[in-house]
């Protein structure tokens, strides 16, 4: 276990100190959701009604943007070396890895959600609803970028890569998201049901991610 | 304890770099491998330490009692690539490796290899040879039964050359097992050397 939580440790510790990335996350989250109201014009009643949609694609998009260094500087620096060869349990690393990435990233986006909302005139009664779904889609967001990630490692500027080979796999729990926040607003119990299915979509990127990732970081060392 | 490389034949995308090649290592025997640039020295180890697919040949472990185990999780490989973290002070990758092998550093070792003055300085800050030291320090502190050693003396000083020698007389005279890649003068006693 200590050997995992030092991976944890240490990643946090690096995207504290070298604070790019999540500056740079935070900033294109708080761009998009600022620019993208004024595109849909002088219509105040417009806003709330896509805005919960707004706020699910910038999410979606600050993670493809800022996961491509998830394992490339492991790789670059020969780190992933030694961890691919360690008797430590590859697969774990991965999750530890990836569970840092949302620590740093993911967290604080989903933190400032509240602000976000207010800022864009989502209605008070949906803002705990809308932080819930992204809260259980994140696992699934992060999880399947960070596929993504593993596969354009050795590519320069892989960030718009990773978006094109990423985003239609998100389409699904796009589709359960925006329809879980609409059956909440108009109180169908159909709302349990995409809950489920979001989190059963994010258990399972949990569950199979690690085995995909380890595939392609150990045939990408070879 | 053994090491067996059974016909090993060795490509680097679609450069052929050997074939053929069978030797094995064990106990008090280190192997000393030279070479001229891009003979394969560093694929080599790379292939035994399970992170190059060779395209045709066995690499196999024989423990003390004779039976045929897997080896990888004891390699301990220490490449080109530092494996050290330029965001980092010294001591705090010194502490990660610490923590992932869970094992106490030896101060002295620190003291010895003069990094005990660098461990607040950023990684990024220091000289190639100390980049070096710091990234033995990690194959120091693993203890692994096979040590994997791609030119382990390049960039240090004389002093540090005499340390981390004894360092790996130690391991040696522990009855481990060790190949290095050198162009150096690096000589132990019972060593092997394999040209490639």
């Amino acid at each position: 276990m200590g050997t995992y939580l030092a991976i944890i440790k240490r990643d946090l510790l690096i995207s504290y100190k070298d604070g790019d990335h999540i500056a740079m996350g935070f900033g294109f989250f708080l761009v998009i959701v600022s620019i993208l109201p004024i595109g849909i014009g002088s219509d105040i009643d417009i806003l709330p009604k896509v805005a919960p949609g707004l706020l699910w694609i910038a999410f979606l998009l600050t993670t493809l943007l800022t996961i491509s260094r998830l394992f490339k500087d492991d790789y670059i620096d020969g780190t992933m070396d030694f961890m691919i060869t360690d008797s430590a349990i590859f697969e774990i690393i991965i999750i530890c890895k990836v569970f840092a990435y949302w620590l740093s990233v993911t967290l604080p986006l989903i933190i400032v959600i509240p602000i976000m909302s207010i800022l864009l005139n989502i209605p008070m009664d949906l803002i705990l609803p809308i932080i819930f779904i992204i809260f259980i889609s994140s696992p699934a967001f992060v999880f399947i970028a960070a596929v993504g990630s593993a596969l354009t490692l050795g590519m320069e500027r892989s960030g718009i890569l990773i978006t094109i080979l990423i985003l239609p796999l998100y389409i699904p729990l796009i589709i359960l998201g925006i329809s879980a926040i609409s059956n909440n607003v108009i109180g169908v119990n159909s709302y349990s049901v995409s809950v489920m299915l979001i989190s059963g979509f994010s258990m399972l990127s949990i569950a199979l991610s690690p085995f995909l990732i380890s595939l392609i970081l150990r045939s990408n060392s070879c | 304890m053994k090491l067996i490389i059974d016909n090993l034949h060795l490509e680097r995308g679609d450069k052929f770099l050997f074939k053929n090649l069978s030797f094995f290592l064990e106990s008090y025997k280190p192997i000393i491998v030279r070479g001229s640039n891009g003979s394969g020295k560093t694929s080599l180890l790379r292939s035994i330490a399970g992170l190059l697919k060779p395209v045709s040949g066995n690499i196999s472990f024989f423990n003390e009692t004779d039976e045929k185990t897997d080896y990888l999780h004891q390699c301990n490989y220490s490449g080109h690539k530092l494996a050290i973290k330029n965001e980092l002070t010294v001591q705090e990758n010194i502490t990660f490796w610490g923590r992932y092998y869970k094992k106490e550093i030896n101060k002295d070792l620190l003291i010895k290899l003069k990094l005990d003055s660098l461990s607040d300085i950023s990684v990024g800050l220091l000289s190639y040879g100390q980049m070096k030291k710091l990234s033995l320090i990690r194959v120091f502190l693993a203890e692994r039964l096979i040590w994997l050693l791609d030119e382990p003396m390049v960039g240090l000083d004389s002093e540090s050359q005499i340390v981390v020698k004894k360092l790996i007389e130690k391991h040696i005279n522990l009855g481990k097992l060790i190949i290095i890649t050198t162009h150096t003068d690096l000589k132990f006693g019972n060593q092997i050397l394999l040209s490639l």
